[in-house]
């Protein structure tokens, strides 16, 4: 028998079903924490994330048009916003030492160190960037997507994709100019 | 091949970023307690969207339409005004005099008294 597709869940739950609701979230939750975990470096906020954009697809569930779009691409789109807006709050001032711990015990304390501040800072950056440009970014280089995939959670061409992840990159390597130092790169 | 203009970081630099956020941004584990707060949040919305749900449920074709004209007090008038319409419609204007079968005239402003002189 074929498991029920994810919009299908989705209208089992807005007729009442509630198992419906659990059994997506363990469908879906995974990959979207991970998202969220990856951008956000942080994994309390990472749940905090993909539990708001649950709750938005609960709202929305209703009026579902089952088959026009998909459940994930919808997903994918809502956690990169809303870790965006997330990125872009913390620039008002959460240290930059309250984010983020190691996980990976196989690293040496200073290489640890260092991709902590390494991932750290290009955190920082991309919540500079404006928003469209951070999620491009994020959903091509963090979460290694194709072009084409981003093009339909972002609702765009894919030569839009193309330009705006070009222009990402740019804005990225010109804001982090000045802490090559400090990020352990070195002139050759 | 590198490409590190003056002013900027080096693409396999930022790169070097990416894959440390990456590797940083560990797994976060599916736990049941979060599990349980997802479902929750789904059983409440699921609770205060039913009245709408029965509203939606109970709705007749033809709805729209007869909020639109106001329910029963904008009917009424709309059956009122057609009533009246039909009416003048059938009732013939008896005493009227045919207008086509003589000219009439009408003088508002008599040429023999232009400036009010008389009377």
């Amino acid at each position: 028998m074929t498991e029920p597709d994810d919009g299908a869940l989705l209208a089992a739950f807005a007729a009442g079903d509630l198992a419906a609701a659990r059994l997506l979230t363990e469908r879906l939750a995974p990959r979207a924490l991970g998202q969220a975990g990856r951008m956000l470096g942080d994994a309390a906020e990472a749940e905090d994330v993909v539990q708001e954009a649950l709750l938005r697809l609960w709202r929305i569930a209703p009026d579902w048009r089952h088959g026009e779009a998909q459940v994930s691409t919808w997903l994918w789109r809502v956690v990169a916003n809303l870790c965006t807006d997330r990125l872009r709050a913390r620039r008002r001032g959460v240290p930059l030492e309250s984010v983020a711990e190691p996980e990976d015990g196989r690293r040496s304390v200073a290489e640890e160190m260092q991709a902590r501040a390494r991932a750290e800072a290009l955190r920082a950056a991309l919540a500079e960037l404006p928003p469209r440009q951070a999620e491009a970014v994020a959903l091509r280089h963090l979460e290694g997507l194709g072009n084409p995939e981003i093009a339909r959670i972002m609702d765009m061409s894919v030569e839009a994709v193309e330009s705006l992840t070009a222009r990402g990159r740019r804005g990225l390597r010109a804001l982090l100019a000045g802490r090559r130092e400090e990020l352990g790169f070195e002139d050759d | 091949m590198t490409e590190r203009p003056r002013d900027g970081l080096a693409d396999e630099e930022l790169d070097a970023l990416f894959s440390a956020a990456r590797s940083g941004g560990a797994p976060v584990p599916l736990s049941a307690d979060f599990v349980e707060r997802v479902v929750a949040d789904a059983a409440a919305e699921r609770a205060a969207s039913r009245p709408a749900d029965a509203v939606k449920a109970g709705r007749v074709p033809g709805a729209g339409l007869w909020a639109m004209l106001g329910g029963w007090a904008g009917a009424s008038g709309l059956v009122a005004a057609t009533a009246v319409g039909v009416w003048i419609g059938v009732a013939q204007p008896l005493d009227l005099p045919a207008l086509g079968a003589a000219p009439v005239e009408l003088t508002l402003m008599p040429e023999s008294d232009l400036f009010g002189m008389e009377g």
